[in-house]
């Protein structure tokens, strides 16, 4: 047994540890040390610069995707069916023909849009509602946690699935519905920052000084509680564009010809034998973009908290 | 601590209740007639108003909803008004698969995680560390349905195995069985294994830096031993919450899987019933699945203070 964990200095009486959370994920390993001071864009590292390279690269390829030298997405060249990838296609074609990459193009649009308008939704409603929770407390608090432990418990995908079907699967609806279920958890974030930060003195000091309870929520506590916030806001971008991948998949989301990485993916189900690449291109490109905001979000999260920490 | 609980469960009702009461709103509130798009355009009158009878769609959402929950406190949970098989039977039938599934991938899931959360936890930032929770955090980024047909492709289509076609239930022949679940089972476990992984190591690797594990490793205690017994026990608390929240999660989860592998479970039932908007099938399965998350949330509660004696003592204080 050659390496010893760390020892520390003072024999601390244990506490009873806080109710552990889902949201307790790794703690930062090392912690930076004293010394010279690195800047943030450092700090954030190669794999989150690569990351929103990625992500970049995706967003403008979709917003740029109509005059981009591409292939129609939704015309079939019939001599050229199911074929791996080539030089003329680079992704290879699916069963009809049809290009690959500009499809799977294409179909980024439907996955960013739903992806990053829900998260944003989710993160502002969430947001706002675990504040309040948070600051006002009492009945507040009390009636907007029910609410989000009764969104929490329901099936998810069984809301999405409803809400689609019956309202149309359109952008607005697909949006509104994966946003609603990422709701409750961006709210208990919020709810859990807001109470740490109602506690620190300027917001007495706020109050003091005659602030309104919107004045103070606005004004201090959103500015601290953001940070939090929109890390894990990159990561529910990422959580949103798995929703609608799944909902796009099983058919409950925009509907063919429009492309979109779900309905590729399962258009391909059947012909994963003879040709994989139908699956397996939008799949590739899809677990990347997922993989990015996971790994955005998380550098994200793990310097906000060595930030706080060194207090 | 039984003041705590009392509450906790009460609010837990309340919640059943909010979600059930939800449910039924939804199917009321949101556009689409089920009879009529039941029977076609051209059925009788009569017929279409009786399905709206037996729906409770003539009467007003509260009352059909307190005729619904009345009728569930006996244990009946209504008939399908397209098949006309009894909620509860249909449950019975389909509920064994997912929940086979759920098992399954929970068991694979901690069979995978503890080991090599150990090993990862022992020697800290080190290589075996580093690669395990890279594979980690690539393996929570895949979808899914993508992770489902990843494995149809490399183990049927490319080295023809596990081929499996129709459902071979565990009582008609237990290699049969396995052979159906096995991808489905791991469809679910890599990602949850995934997870467990990196929220245990990170408990781990906290809990080895207390001063009662340089205490035994003063007096000598082998290491297996230091891991194993003094340092699983205490940071084993929210892999165990997790891995209660996550059997409600599961089950929902398990009606993707369901739809690829073709099982006949829940997911199924429910997709159907959603469709044509039975309305009493939808609410079984969703009471079904919430009552589950709820249950585990309550049976995590109690496990936490049966492991920690400082929450249980917290708690009568």
């Amino acid at each position: 047994m050659s390496s010893r964990p760390e020892v520390s200095p003072v024999l601390l009486v244990q506490v009873p540890p806080p109710p552990p959370r889902i949201e307790a994920a790794a703690a930062p390993a090392g912690g930076a040390g004293p010394g010279r001071i690195v800047p943030l864009w450092k700090r954030l590292g190669i794999p989150f610069w690569l990351a929103v390279g990625w992500i970049v690269l995706v967003a403008v390829l979709a917003i740029t995707a109509s005059i981009l030298p591409l292939q129609n997405p939704d015309v079939g060249n019939f001599s050229a069916l199911s074929q791996g990838p080539s030089a003329a296609h680079w992704f290879g074609t699916d069963d009809l023909g049809r290009d690959l990459m500009s499809r799977v193009i294409f179909g980024s649009r439907v996955s960013l849009i739903v992806g990053f308008a829900a998260a944003f939704l989710g993160t502002v409603i969430g947001g706002a509602l675990g504040i309040a929770a948070g600051y006002l407390r009492s009945a507040t608090e009390g009636v907007i946690m029910l609410i989000m432990d009764a969104i929490i418990s329901f099936p998810s995908l069984v809301m999405l699935i409803a809400l689609t079907t019956f309202l149309g699967k359109n952008l607005v609806n697909i949006t509104g519905a994966i946003a609603l279920v990422t709701v409750p958890v961006l709210a208990r974030l919020a709810r859990g920052s807001t109470l740490s930060v109602a506690k620190r003195p300027f917001i007495l000091a706020a109050r003091s000084a005659g602030a309104t309870n919107f004045r103070v929520m606005w004004r201090e506590i959103v500015p601290n509680v953001l940070p939090p916030l929109i890390s894990l806001g990159l990561v529910i971008v990422a959580v949103a564009i798995v929703a609608e991948g799944a909902l796009s998949f099983l058919g409950f989301s925009i509907p063919p010809p429009t492309p979109t990485w779900g309905n590729i993916i399962a258009s391909g189900e059947n012909d994963l034998s003879t040709a994989p690449q139908i699956v397996f291109a939008p799949a590739a490109v899809m677990f990347v973009t997922v993989f990015a905001f996971s790994i955005a979000g998380d550098r994200l999260r793990r310097i906000g908290e060595l930030q706080s920490g060194g207090i | 601590m039984r003041a705590n609980f009392g509450r906790r469960a009460l609010r837990l009702l309340l919640v059943l209740l909010l979600v059930s009461f939800a449910t039924f709103a939804m199917v009321r509130l949101l556009p689409g007639d089920p009879a009529r798009a039941f029977l076609g355009p051209s059925a009788p009158e009569s017929a279409v108003l009786a399905i709206r009878r037996q729906l409770g769609l003539n009467q007003a959402l509260p009352v059909a909803y307190i005729h619904w929950l009345g009728r569930v406190l006996y244990g009946n949970l209504g008939t399908s008004y397209q098949t006309g098989q009894a909620v509860t039977q249909a449950l019975a039938q389909r509920l064994p698969i997912s929940a086979e599934l759920v098992i399954g991938a929970e068991l694979v899931a901690l069979t995978l995680a503890i080991p090599l959360s150990l090993v990862s936890a022992y020697r800290a930032d080190g290589l075996v560390d580093r690669s395990v929770s890279g594979i980690s955090f690539a393996t929570i980024a895949v979808p899914g349905f993508v992770l489902a047909l990843v494995l149809i492709f490399i183990f049927p289509v490319r080295f023809g195995l596990l081929q499996v076609s129709g459902f071979t239930y565990l009582s008609q022949s237990i290699p049969g069985n396995i052979q159906s679940v096995t991808l489905p089972v791991l469809t679910l476990a890599l990602p949850l294994a995934a997870v467990y992984t990196r929220v245990l190591r990170a408990d781990l690797v906290e809990v080895l830096r207390e001063d009662y594990i340089a205490m035994a490793r003063a007096r000598g205690v082998p290491t297996w031993r230091i891991l194993l017994i003094h340092a699983f026990k205490p940071a084993s608390l929210s892999l165990l919450t997790l891995a209660g929240l996550n059997i409600g999660q599961l089950l929902s989860g398990a009606v993707i899987v369901e739809q690829i592998f073709a099982l006949p479970g829940i997911g199924s039932l429910l997709i159907g019933a959603i469709l044509a908007k039975d309305i009493f099938v939808l609410q079984g399965v969703v009471l079904v699945i919430t009552v589950t998350f709820v249950v585990a949330n309550l049976l995590v509660d109690l496990l936490y203070s049966l492991i920690d004696p400082r929450i249980r003592r917290v708690l009568t204080a």
